[in-house]
């Protein structure tokens, strides 16, 4: 891998011109409430017919790290996360700022992200080799294997109930198979439509969950965004700066989180929020002194920041090496490699190493470039929270029927776009978890293609899923992540019940 | 479209009042009837599934039916207990133990107790989702006929109408600016086709693009 071609290829006027857009792009999707970082790389997918592969990457990877980095802005100010993973920096982002250090807390944000980024970017280059030594023996059972460890942890790792993010994930394998069938040409679920024989394009169907269905949301229920005036943002100095004072309280955190964060990336359907939550949990629990979490400690704001950006990184293992993504994110930049000819997987180290230095060197390069971009546009980012819902909702439906039509110009996307804003906000509605849709519907055909192929290869044996040892142990922590959180609940009521017996006998 | 004002007519509010008395009595089942309605429809996915999978079966090991017959039958079954479960949440919330102190384990509806939950949309805005809603189902029906440019004029005009905005400046400034930077952007510097529509619409759009 040749990581100092990358760097070169990043630092190239042009690239670095692009990059900057898209770390710029990133920071103002990311602040604004109800659009997020998958909106916005989105919403850039037709840019790539024009840009071509790389540029195209190097621009979504600095809309993705910026992106990451910006949920926390109006988390930290207003305690109004500008996407979910924004809401665990909140818990000691807010109390900060409600101490009248508000400057502290989101330059050790800014600050935070960017050393995620950079930690995550290194382990990135040291664990993909590994990674690929492994996915070269891959086989279609490893791949089936990989998916199903996928949905496990999308369903498991969520916050609510457990039987809707599975439903939500079953639905999104089911949306997958719609069209026809590759292996055996059969048609399926197309209600004789024939549009719908080419299936449902996943960038289509993921404008319309995260675009539409939020911004639908937001009338439906109202929303923040707007109602902040000029004398709330005042309270951030124009140019925050990180103290080094903070940086040595939570050097420990950082690293401890980076590292954490990356792996938490790495696997297929955990993703960057879960690794913020990760993160925070992780710094509570392993701190001496616990009395100031929630009231307004630094590390409490390290711990998350760093952990989010360091599993984007992480992210970028199992896209590349396996041709696997994890998130809805990542599966649009699958889409984006696809669209240009190239597939992910251990081959594209061989046939297109340019693209895989260039993601590798893209991640530092874009870390360091929202620490000194966001620090100097702070308020102005934060003046986003200003412009009223109705201005950006209207232009955002603009962009999201254009740039749907844009990518193949069939208008059968637009609807499958509206149908999925639809089941979006009605998934919202009722609290069931569209990450769970999306990552079904990303990794339906991977997961099925690797059953069929499986079955074919060993001649109808299902012994073959259970034989191999990756298989067996990825299906066995599949299985640990879906029961252990019923576990946990049981055993946590056997100790209620008990402690109530105690309370009683006394 | 008629839009309703920003802080919803007398009329609609009152009309509101009556709606949210009127709709009260169902709203503690909502999660029954949902999880009803998702068993029917994964339940006659299953049961026919024949209907919607045409092609040949038993040319391979695995029939094309196979992948997704395995799923609509687990979702039927989560389905199930999805609905098993919110019926034991009504049941619960009927005997009136709150739920703070039953258990804090597996249930379909953790905000059923949950007072942010309970703080319902008036009906203005559910009206208006339901026209936003209509009115983004109108622009992706017009725009293969009429071309990008009028109908998106008339969409964004008439969404900034429905979400409030009334002065007429900026009814005309965004939707114009809109369009404009669209046009330049994806057709300009992208080189990207935007829909041109039939007839007339296609004539009038050779002039802009």
């Amino acid at each position: 891998m040749d990581i100092v071609g990358g760097f070169l290829s990043v630092l190239q006027p042009g690239h670095l011109l692009l990059m900057i857009t898209g770390v710029f792009i990133g920071l103002v999707f990311g602040t604004i409430p109800g659009l997020s970082g998958v909106t916005a790389v989105a919403l850039l997918v037709p840019f790539s017919y024009a840009l071509g592969a790389e540029a195209s990457i190097i621009m979504m990877i600095g809309v993705y790290v910026a992106a990451t980095c910006a949920g926390s802005l109006a988390a930290v100010l207003f305690n109004m996360p500008g996407d979910v993973m924004g809401a665990a920096t909140a818990r000691d982002g807010y109390p900060l700022t409600q101490l009248g250090q508000a400057d502290r807390a989101i330059a050790l944000a800014i600050m935070s992200s960017a050393i995620g980024g950079i930690i995550g970017a290194a382990l990135l280059v040291g664990v993909a080799p590994q990674f690929l030594r492994i996915a070269l023996q891959f086989g279609p059972p490893e791949y089936f294997a990989m998916a199903m460890l996928g949905m496990a942890c999308v369903a498991s790792l969520g916050t609510g109930s457990l039987v809707k993010a599975l439903i939500a994930a079953v639905f999104g394998l089911m949306l997958a198979t719609v069209g026809l069938d590759p292996v055996s040409g059969a048609l399926r679920f197309t209600f004789d439509i024939q549009q719908l024989q080419g299936g449902i394009d996943f960038i289509p169907a993921i404008i319309g969950f995260f675009a539409v269905s939020e911004i639908l949301m937001g009338i439906y229920k109202g929303t923040a965004a707007g109602t902040y005036t000029k004398e709330d943002i005042r309270k951030v100095r124009r140019f925050p700066m990180p103290s080094l004072a903070d940086l040595k309280a939570t050097r420990l955190t950082l690293f401890r989180s980076s590292i954490i964060g990356n792996f938490v990336g790495m696997l297929p359907g955990a993703g960057a929020t879960i690794a913020a939550f990760l993160g925070y949990g992780t710094t509570r629990q392993l701190s001496r002194d616990t009395s100031k979490f929630g009231h307004g400690d630094v590390r409490g704001v390290a711990g998350p920041e760093s952990a989010n950006n360091s599993a984007a990184a992480g992210s970028m293992v199992p896209l590349l090496t396996l041709g696997i993504p994890g998130g809805a994110t990542t599966a649009i930049l699958l889409g984006v490699l696809i669209l240009n000819g190239l597939r992910p997987g251990p081959l594209l180290f061989r046939d297109s190493p340019e693209v895989t230095s260039s993601v590798f060197a893209s991640m530092p390069v874009a870390s360091l470039l929202v620490f000194v971009i966001g620090l100097l546009t702070v308020r102005m980012l934060l003046r986003l929270l200003t412009i009223p819902f109705k201005v950006f909702s209207t232009v955002i439906l603009v962009f999201a029927v254009v740039g749907t039509f844009a990518i193949y110009n069939r208008p059968v996307d637009l609807w499958i776009m509206l149908f999925c804003g639809v089941i979006g906000f009605f998934a919202k509605r009722f609290d069931f978890p569209i990450a769970a849709i999306v990552l079904g519907l990303v990794l339906g055909s991977i997961a099925e293609t690797g059953l069929v192929n499986g079955i074919g290869v060993s001649r109808g044996d299902w012994g073959v899923f259970f034989s191999r040892p990756f298989t067996l142990g990825t299906f066995a922590a599949a299985a640990v992540l879906l029961l252990a959180p019923l576990i946990w609940s049981a055993v946590g009521r056997l100790r209620g019940g008990e402690t109530e017996k105690t309370r009683t006998s006394a | 479209m008629e839009a309703p004002d920003e802080a919803g007519s007398a009329r609609t509010a009152t009309a509101g009042r009556r709606w949210e008395q009127a709709s009260s009595w169902i709203r503690p089942y909502r999660e029954v009837v949902l999880a009803a309605i998702l068993v029917l429809v994964f339940g006659n996915f299953w049961l026919r599934l024949d209907t919607f999978v045409s092609g040949r079966r038993g040319q391979a090991l695995l029939d094309p039916d196979f992948w997704p017959g395995l799923l609509v039958a687990i979702a039927t079954v989560l389905s199930l207990m999805y609905l098993l479960l919110a019926i034991a949440d009504v049941v619960r919330v009927r005997r009136g133990a709150s739920a703070d102190e039953t258990d804090d384990g597996e249930r379909a509806s953790p905000s059923l107790s949950d007072p942010a939950a309970r703080d319902v949309p008036t009906l203005d805005r559910r009206l208006r989702t339901l026209a936003a809603f209509a009115l983004l189902g109108l622009y992706v029906y017009l725009m293969p006929t009429t071309g990008f440019v009028p109908v998106t004029l008339l969409f964004t005009v008439a969404f900034l109408l429905l979400l409030g905005e009334r002065r007429w400046w900026f009814l005309i400034v965004l939707p114009l600016g809109v369009v404009a930077t669209v046009i330049l952007v994806f057709t300009r510097l992208l080189v990207v086709p935007l829909p041109r529509g039939v007839d007339f619409f296609l004539e009038f759009s050779t002039y802009l693009y």
